[in-house]
């Protein structure tokens, strides 16, 4: 009979492949984020919309999604390099995926490589992906209780975005009741409230982007 | 189910080890969960029984979990908390400013194993070390 003292975490695999993915990105200035949300919470039209809005700041996008190239489609579109990664059935992107991925993308032309996981609140917030921020998304129309219900993705959250604003009152969003569990759930973030659509508040998080650029 | 992968690695993790200390035949992997893991016990438990069918070194294996349970201390006013949840409000000031010190890890503890692929003592007890 061997036994053996190990004390090693669970994550350790994942965070080694995390490491490789930050040294990429460091090694070329290159500011990593990951964005999470549900599905349909707007990542990606806030993504065309950053993209658009910003010619002057250079993004490649990798995009997960569990099956269709629609994203990284629109995100072309909107004028940056995309990367489609396809996970059919994998609820969540793990950092050996972006670290196969990443050398597609030239990281020498860019500022800015956004990683959008997986519409899911549950399964990404446990795997690192190598970013140097996380910014979780929620939307209006999916109601005020989701911080609650979905403490670990905004536990941890280096920012936390309130898109479609402009349907709030429409669906009923009370935002105090998001600010309250925000600040039990993760005291250190300030949400960012913002619409895609009608433009309020973009600003301020174009403002964040830009105070993250090398 | 991020708990698949989870398993994934925790067996990847504990093969890789069990090799570097020449552990033919894992019988049992030691593990802490902790409460405010975002893990789901019984799906570990439910992908690990596939799962170690993967590899001969682990076929045998038995998963022992030890559950841990979430703590805190209040960093305004110093008082210890348990904590059932991610909801870091002291139950004595009120303030959000609890600190967790303990109930996030999923960490391997520790491997029992041999030498030999196969068990010494497997004939006539089949099972017998399963519980």
């Amino acid at each position: 009979m061997v036994d053996i003292v190990v004390m090693r975490a669970v994550t350790s695999d994942n965070q080694a492949h995390a490491d490789k993915v930050r040294a990429m990105l460091d090694e070329k200035n290159v500011i990593g984020l990951n964005i999470i949300s549900s599905p349909g919470a707007g990542k990606t039209t806030l993504l065309e919309r950053t993209i658009v809005d910003n010619p002057d700041l250079r993004f490649g996008v990798i995009e997960g999604d569990v099956f269709t190239g629609r994203d990284a489609s629109r995100i072309e579109a909107a004028g940056a390099p995309s990367i489609q990664l396809n996970t059919e059935g994998a609820c969540h992107l793990t950092a050996n995926m972006i670290e196969t991925v990443l050398p597609r993308l030239r990281l020498d032309e860019l500022d800015f490589v956004v990683v959008e996981n997986i519409g899911n609140l549950i399964c990404p917030a446990a795997f690192a992906l190598g970013e140097h921020r996380r910014v979780v998304l929620l939307s209006t129309p999916e109601g005020s209780d989701k911080v609650q219900k979905y403490p670990h993705a905004f536990n941890t959250a280096d920012l936390v975005l309130v898109t479609k604003t402009d349907v709030a009152g429409a669906v009923g969003f009370e935002l105090s009741i998001v600010l309250e569990d925000l600040k039990a759930v993760n005291p250190k973030v300030e949400p960012l409230l913002l619409s895609a659509v009608s433009g309020e508040g973009l600003d301020r998080w174009y403002g964040w982007l830009r105070s993250l650029r090398r | 189910m991020h708990e698949f992968s989870l398993t994934a690695d925790l067996l990847k993790v504990s093969r890789e080890e069990a090799r570097k200390a020449g552990i033919l035949r894992l019988d049992r992997i030691f593990v802490r969960i902790g409460k405010l893991s975002g893990i789901s016990i019984d799906a570990i438990e439910f992908a690990f029984r596939f799962l170690r069918e993967e590899e001969e070194i682990t076929r045998g294996a038995e998963l022992v979990v030890e559950r841990i349970p979430g703590k805190g201390r209040c960093t305004s006013c110093g008082r210890d908390v348990e904590l059932e949840h991610l909801f870091l409000l002291c139950p004595d000031c009120g303030t959000a400013t609890v600190e967790i010190t303990q109930g996030r890890e999923f960490l391997i503890v520790s491997l029992e194993g041999g030498s030999e692929a196969e068990p010494a003592e497997k004939a006539g007890e089949a099972g017998g070390n399963h519980g």
